[in-house]
């Protein structure tokens, strides 16, 4: 007998995945809000958020050095002992979110330089110190989903710089950071269908004052 | 003369020579401030490169190639990588086939002593100006 209703809703870890992206996105706009009304320059506060990109530093090319922001689902698993083999399972995945910095080497404006690995490695680390703040946030410890719900609780277990290859030297110097985000969310699965029983009419009723009704439940049924 | 010498005369040509050769202006300038107008080969290419491993992603590499007997005989030194912050590095500015130019810096210098070619790896470079 096959499942009789459509799969059409996403899975936890896509509704968590996007929700990551989104309260970054979000909140980098609210950070350079308040930036800017405390007199600061707001766009240390922005970054670019992809979702599931393969080459998302490709964006450096075009000459915007906003620190790149890459959220993607890396992996889940679900213990037995959370969860039943009926309706629901508690996962915890890790979601990857790689914060890259690009560079520019310059003109110190006195009688030195600023390097440009040195300088794509603080921005990789300013955009890792943004993202971890945000998902930290106490008000995100449910990632926004009403408690109890879908998300029981995040935390970012892992933060990962990669190495330099010294091979390799482009003309734009990059540099990422990994946040590894641990999220412990349910999933369910289609459910049998109810059958209706027999109508069964059961009353209880109160012997010492004179059949004074207490309670009447009525079940539907059919054979 | 021998072979290897005539291979490094014969650079005046591969290299330096912009109308016959692959030669293509281009300007450096060392960290004291002397100014070299030089010709050699230039080269500004997209690269795929992945900075986790190392593998080939999405980028650009910039590179300069120059005779090492001119820039001997221009700057007294052969131009090199300057990590040092407090010092200025030594910059190359040349023109891609369409006219932009592109100011850099030497990353890495890598020459070769046995023909007379001194190989640059360039990174995008912000004068103060």
């Amino acid at each position: 007998m096959p499942i009789d209703t459509l799969i059409n809703k996403q899975d936890g870890f896509e509704q968590v995945r996007d929700r990551i992206a989104l309260i970054l996105r979000d909140e980098s706009v609210n950070q350079q809000a308040l930036a800017a009304a405390a007199g600061e320059n707001p766009d240390l506060w922005k970054l670019r958020i992809g979702l599931e990109r393969a080459n998302p530093w490709n964006e450096f090319k075009d000459g915007d050095k906003t620190p790149i922001v890459n959220v993607w689902f890396d992996t889940d698993s679900a213990p037995r002992s959370r969860g039943n083999v009926i309706d629901e399972q508690a996962y915890t995945g890790t979601f990857n979110v790689d914060c890259y910095g690009c560079g520019q080497a310059r003109d110190d404006g006195a009688t030195g330089q600023i390097p440009g690995d040195e300088d794509s490695a603080k921005e990789a680390h300013r955009a890792a110190r943004l993202c971890r703040n945000i998902l930290m946030a106490a008000i995100y410890t449910q990632l926004d989903f009403p408690k109890g719900s879908l998300v029981e609780s995040r935390w970012v277990t892992n933060r990962t710089s990669f190495p330099r290859e010294l091979s390799y030297q482009a003309a734009q110097p990059v540099i990422a950071v990994r946040l590894a985000v641990e999220v412990v969310f349910r999933e369910t699965a289609p459910q049998y269908t109810p059958e209706t029983l027999e109508y069964v009419n059961v009353k209880v009723l109160e012997r010492d004052l004179d059949g004074f009704l207490l309670n009447e439940v009525d079940f539907d049924y059919t054979t | 003369m021998g072979l290897r010498q005539v291979a490094e005369a014969d650079l005046a040509y591969t290299l330096e020579d912009p109308v016959c050769g692959g030669g293509w202006p281009i300007t450096i300038t060392a960290p004291d401030g002397t100014v070299g107008t030089l010709t050699g080969l230039s080269g500004d290419i997209g690269e795929v490169i992945d900075p986790d491993t190392g593998q080939a992603v999405s980028g650009r590499a910039c590179h300069a190639s120059l005779r090492k007997s001119t820039l001997l005989s221009t700057f007294g030194e052969l131009p090199k990588a300057i990590s040092d912050e407090s010092q200025k590095p030594w910059v190359v500015e040349f023109t891609d086939i369409g006219g932009e130019a592109f100011l850099f810096k030497i990353i890495d210098q890598r020459p070769d002593r046995t023909l007379g070619i001194v190989s640059f790896t360039l990174t995008f470079y912000e004068d103060a100006n």
